[in-house]
């Protein structure tokens, strides 16, 4: 056998002679900064090794085959440590087993060479999320493990955090965690991390029926396609009511992997007519008969038990000011204030209408804005404005800790920097989507300059280069729609200081 | 999301709190509250839970003193009675062909390897 190991022995050594130095000592890397493996430091050593590995690999299944049982003791392990990542995603994650998948995933060289721990964290995190009942001790290791050891938090972690929370049932905070890894720069959210990332996302969006989402990440060009993601976009163009004719559906679900499980909903899905355009988006406007305090309380209820729906709410609305202004509803609650003793009716009707308001403000979603404010009933015009005034309190109640926390140089672990930071963009979004480019220019005057002066702070003083990193390009690309040339510029500079 | 006032005051209204009707007089909530009260302590099935518009809710004797202080007091039971216009019993939502819901896969998550199955969902 040709010795291939002493040959490159000898390469090095000669190599380092010429250069008449020894190799510096390398500074610990703050991101895995490579598209692939192939530019990542010491990919050559790890050919070489899975050159080895392979050969004891192929070797011990011979003498298997030759039925020389003890070559199990080779065959086994050599094949784990030529495909760690495999082995990870296969076996281990669909097991359950969270702790042999961390260890496993640490002997990847290809995938997570550069991306320790985040991407056995990652394994360890999907592993739990897969489980019915994950145990909490398991849950607090796998974080434990994140918040220590690592140079920086990369976008491994961040997914990792992510799987976590859908772990623990905290879906919003998981959808918020894993939404954001759009981010971040794809030298840092490999294919892997966003092929696992969007995967939940389109997962979590099929099972709560919101299809139009499901749309939108399959529509996204930084989704890593998949076949399971073809036939998702083509049930969720059929539930929208775009063209998918039935063939494209099944001819979908026949280039899916898992297709005895994935049958009866494309059955299912199949079933309804192509091209019915529902009035899913907005709802359909409309007054509902009745008794009107009752058709109220009724409409009110039902709003409750679905995830509301733009037209919904102005439905309950409209149903609220017809039952609150209604005589009758005026005369009986006279009559009864009078046989109870209470000594003012008018004031129970202004009572139930503010509580109408307080509870219509949170509902209201940036979809509301396209029916036109104008055409919007009292309560949800009031209830919008109300929404408005209190995402601008917030926004700048964050972006003020922030700049407040940066100051004084408080700093808190790199994971709750990055909720923090979602939380702020988070609402930041929120009021985006409620007004127009006037509302979107306001709210970034807000955090415009606050957040460029985190993002340095993260950069410089917490080596934090990943997340400093996708601060600039969020503020980079919100700068660029905006025509904020200044800020465009800047955050471009800031960019390519590197990660 | 944040507490949904008027969901929690029809979740918690007085008047199905005791099971009781809206016209029911000061005696009959007295009555009804010591009665459940007592219920509550020797741990009674039938007293565990009641019903709303919104789901089956938990009683519990603190729900029952705070039901029992709310009705004697006729301002705040004003705003109740009009609260409890809807019959005890859980809504039925109506759905009509434009306005229907959409699927849900309920399995997609564990379909793709990513999770358990989702519950469908109830009132919230």
């Amino acid at each position: 056998m040709f010795p291939i190991g002493a040959v490159f022995i000898l390469v090095r050594v000669i190599a380092n002679a010429a250069s008449g130095s020894s190799t510096p000592a390398r500074a610990p890397a703050t991101s895995r900064g490579s598209y692939s493996f192939l530019s990542d430091s010491g990919a050559f050593v790890t050919l070489v090794l899975q050159v080895f590995l392979w050969a004891a690999f192929t070797t011990s299944t011979t003498a298997l085959l030759a039925q020389s049982w003890g070559a199990v003791l080779i065959a086994v392990p050599s094949f784990v440590a030529l495909f760690p990542w495999y082995t990870t995603r296969r076996i281990l994650v669909p097991l359950g087993l969270a702790k042999t998948a961390y260890q496993v995933c640490r002997l990847s060289r290809v995938t997570w060479r550069e991306d320790k721990p985040g991407g056995p964290a990652l394994a360890a995190a999907w592993a739990l999320a897969r489980s019915k009942n994950p145990s909490a001790a398991d849950i607090a290791w796998v974080e434990a493990k994140l918040d220590q050891g690592s140079p920086a938090l990369q976008a491994s972690g961040i997914v990792a955090m992510g799987l976590l929370a859908a772990a623990k049932g905290e879906l919003t905070e998981a959808r918020r965690l894993l939404e954001s890894i759009g981010a971040f720069d794809e030298r840092i959210a490999t294919r892997p991390i966003r092929r696992i990332a969007s995967s939940w996302l389109l997962g979590d969006a099929a099972a709560e029926g919101r299809w139009e989402q499901v749309l939108q990440i399959t529509l996204s060009k930084r989704t890593p396609w998949s076949r399971t993601m073809w036939l998702l976009d083509a049930i969720a163009r059929r539930e929208l009511g775009k063209p998918m004719s039935t063939l494209g559906l099944w001819v979908f679900w026949l280039m899916a992997p898992r297709r005895l499980r994935t049958f009866r909903f494309v059955a299912l899905v199949a079933r309804r007519p192509e091209m019915q355009q529902h009035a899913h988006a907005l709802g359909s406007i409309r007054v509902f008969p009745g008794a009107p305090l009752e058709a109220a309380l009724y409409r009110h209820c039902s709003a409750l038990t679905q995830p509301p729906r733009p037209a919904e709410l102005v439905n309950v609305a409209l149903a609220w000011e017809r039952a609150l202004d209604d005589r009758s509803v005026h005369h009986r609650l006279e009559a009864r204030a009078a046989v109870i003793g209470a000594s003012n009716a008018a004031s129970a009707i202004d009572e139930v209408r503010a509580l109408v308001e307080a509870e219509l403000a949170p509902m209201v979603t940036g979809d509301l804005a396209q029916l036109g404010k104008s055409a919007l009933p009292r309560l949800v015009s009031q209830a919008f404005d109300a929404r408005r005034d209190e995402l601008h309190r917030e926004l700048e109640d964050r972006a003020s800790r922030l700049d407040a926390r940066r100051e004084a140089g408080r700093e808190v672990p790199s994971t709750e920097e990055w909720r923090e930071l979602q939380i702020t963009i988070a609402i930041y979004r929120d009021l985006c989507a409620l007004g127009g480019i006037g509302e979107r220019s306001l709210a970034f005057s807000v955090i415009r300059d606050r957040l460029v002066n985190y993002g340095a702070w993260l950069f410089n003083a917490r080596t934090e280069k990943p997340v400093a990193n996708a601060v600039f390009r969020f503020l980079h690309s919100e700068a660029v729609v905006l025509g904020d040339e200044e800020s465009a510029a800047l955050n471009r500079k800031n960019i390519d200081c590197g990660l | 999301m944040k507490p949904q006032p008027l969901a929690i005051k029809i979740a918690e209204n007085p008047f199905y709190v005791l099971g009781l009707p809206s016209t029911c007089t000061r005696q009959e909530v007295e009555r009804e509250g010591q009665k459940w009260l007592s219920m509550l302590a020797l741990s009674l099935k039938e007293a565990a839970f009641y019903v709303t518009p919104l789901g089956e809710q938990q009683r519990t004797p603190e729900l029952v003193r705070q039901a029992m202080a709310d009705l004697r007091d006729p301002q705040k039971r004003l705003v109740h009675e009009l609260l409890a216009t809807l019959p005890a019993q859980v809504i039925e939502v109506e759905n009509t062909p434009l306005d229907a819901p959409r699927d849900r896969w309920a399995s997609a998550l564990s379909v793709l390897g990513l999770g358990p199955p989702r519950k469908p969902a109830g009132p919230r």
